[in-house]
């Protein structure tokens, strides 16, 4: 009896190691891809000017890049680069706050979400069943509770959903309309995060819109950062401490 | 205690069995890319009229997002005109609900004004589109809105970075009907609605924002197509208030590793 004991917790010990090592670089890949999306992901904002572009990037995916100087030969700027890098740091931790509790406030609404969906997708088969004539194995209800799921469905898509299911079979390599087995691929899903907010979110009227941005500070001067104007340190000006530089650029 | 033989082999088998399912998990090749070769041809159809094309310009109306700090995704619109005439001219009119922007290109040089700040950045430039493209975005972060569709080859960069692809089929916008393409790279996916009939020009771009908050959304509906032989110099040039105060590009550099 001891020796079968042993031998069972011999055994669980290995299927968890090897359970681990399964894991372990699927887990790996997924914490690296959102700490380098968690780096990048505010640099959009102001009037929409830069975006639009899907293969060309002002940012290398590859690289960080951090600004340090003006581009002017005959304007030199020593404090600039070191003054937005403070604005820089403090803006990204008070996002990263942010998006850490929006996290945490999705998961939440997924949650709900799903146990929504799955309450609806019950009362649409029980329904059709119920007009197949009350049957609980109709094969009409069923099929009745699946047309009524594809009527839900495409309300729920849109309209513009429908199109191609009236058109002819789709190409035959289109993983679209006929995905491959490992679609969708690893780390397609990094968004939705798990969970969306409950609404309203808590923080709802905390948000300025840019048309409030605050004054600069004196001695500040405007620069464009990319294609947004944002206001830095003027050439020879003593670089601001953490705690006095500005939340964020000013922007329209 | 003693074990008996059959419980040494039953362990081993158990370990082997274990580290042979682990090891064959971590060394699992990647899966090749599902590009679809219709939809790659029919954008490839797009960037030839594009890339041939002596001079264009299009009309634009924008729809944008921003995912608030509080996770409540917010929608804007705008409008733009864009005008491009090879080797080296382009100028973009753009104005939306939080701001516009105007820019022009020429004679080795871009202007880039804020009419809202009343402000504008001039620096020299290359003298192509591409390199001019290529170096703004690289030394000033700037980028200009559709301006993949700026490029002698449009098509280079997103089948460089598209990791999946599929022709969606013959659907609408605004009463024209166009091939509906989707891609999707890392980190966005992107869709392209093609003249179907005619020239092959984009009359609708969609590009999700995937992995952001949010998935923010950008969609820009074209129409107003026009391929003159020639556009005058003039739309190229400048056109700034007197008032207008000039300021510069913070320049951007990469942190060493």
């Amino acid at each position: 009896m001891k020796v079968r004991t042993r031998f069972a917790s011999v055994a669980a010990i290995l299927i968890v190691t090897g359970t681990a090592l399964v894991c372990v670089p699927a887990a790996q890949a997924q914490w690296d891809r959102q700490r380098f999306n968690e780096s990048d992901r505010f640099r959009r904002g102001g009037d929409g000017f830069d975006r639009g572009n899907f293969g060309h990037s002002r940012f290398d995916e590859s690289r960080r890049r951090e600004p340090t100087s003006t581009s002017s030969s005959s304007q030199t700027h020593p404090n600039a680069g070191k003054d937005y890098q403070a604005y820089t740091q403090n803006k990204n931790a008070e996002q990263q706050a942010r998006y850490n509790e929006m996290n945490t406030l999705q998961e939440n609404q997924e949650n709900t979400e799903k146990q929504m969906h799955n309450e609806t997708m019950n009362t649409i088969n029980n329904t059709a069943g119920d007009w197949g004539g009350g049957s609980s194995d109709s094969s009409t209800g069923e099929a009745l509770g699946a047309a009524a799921l594809g009527v839900v469905g495409g309300m729920a898509l849109g309209s513009m959903m429908n199109k191609p299911q009236q058109q002819s079979a789709p190409p035959a390599q289109n993983p679209y309309a006929a995905p491959p087995a490992y679609y969708p691929p690893p780390g397609y899903g990094a968004y939705p995060p798990a969970g969306y907010p409950a609404y309203p979110p808590p923080n709802y009227g905390a948000y300025r819109p840019p048309a409030y941005a605050e004054a600069p500070p004196p001695g500040y001067q405007p620069y464009y950062n990319g294609s947004q104007v944002v206001y830095a340190p003027a050439p020879g000006a003593a670089a601001p401490s953490a705690a006095s530089a500005p939340g964020a650029p000013s922007q329209p | 205690m003693i074990f008996r033989p059959a419980f040494y082999r039953t362990l081993l088998a158990i370990f082997l069995l274990t580290a042979s399912w682990g090891s064959a998990a971590m060394a699992e090749p990647a899966k090749p890319p599902a590009l679809d070769p219709a939809a790659d041809k029919l954008f490839g159809n797009m960037c030839e009229a594009l890339g041939s094309a002596n001079a264009f310009s299009f009309h634009a109306e924008v729809l944008f997002e921003q995912v608030l700090p509080s996770a409540v995704k917010v929608q804007y619109a705008g409008a733009m005109d864009f005008s491009l005439q090879r080797p080296g001219e382009l100028a973009v009119n753009y104005r939306s609900d939080t701001g516009a922007k105007e820019l022009w290109y020429g004679d080795g040089k871009l202007t880039l004004f804020d009419p809202r700040y009343d402000m504008y950045a001039t620096i020299a430039v290359p003298g192509t589109i591409d390199a001019m493209l290529d170096e703004v975005a690289q030394k000033q972060g700037l980028t200009m809105p559709l301006s993949d569709l700026a490029f002698s080859n449009p098509c280079v960069r997103p089948r460089k970075i598209a990791i999946y692809s599929g022709y969606m089929g013959v659907n609408d916008v605004n009463g024209v009907p166009c091939d509906h393409l989707a891609f999707s790279s890392a980190d966005n996916d992107f869709q392209i609605w093609v003249q179907h009939s005619g020239k092959p020009v984009p009359r609708k771009i969609v590009i999700n924002h995937r992995t952001e908050p949010g998935s923010p959304e950008y969609i820009a509906v074209l129409s107003d197509w026009k391929f003159p032989a020639e556009i005058s110099a003039t739309r190229f040039q400048p056109d700034l208030p007197r008032d207008a105060k000039r300021i510069e590009f913070l320049k951007v550099k990469e942190s060493k590793p």
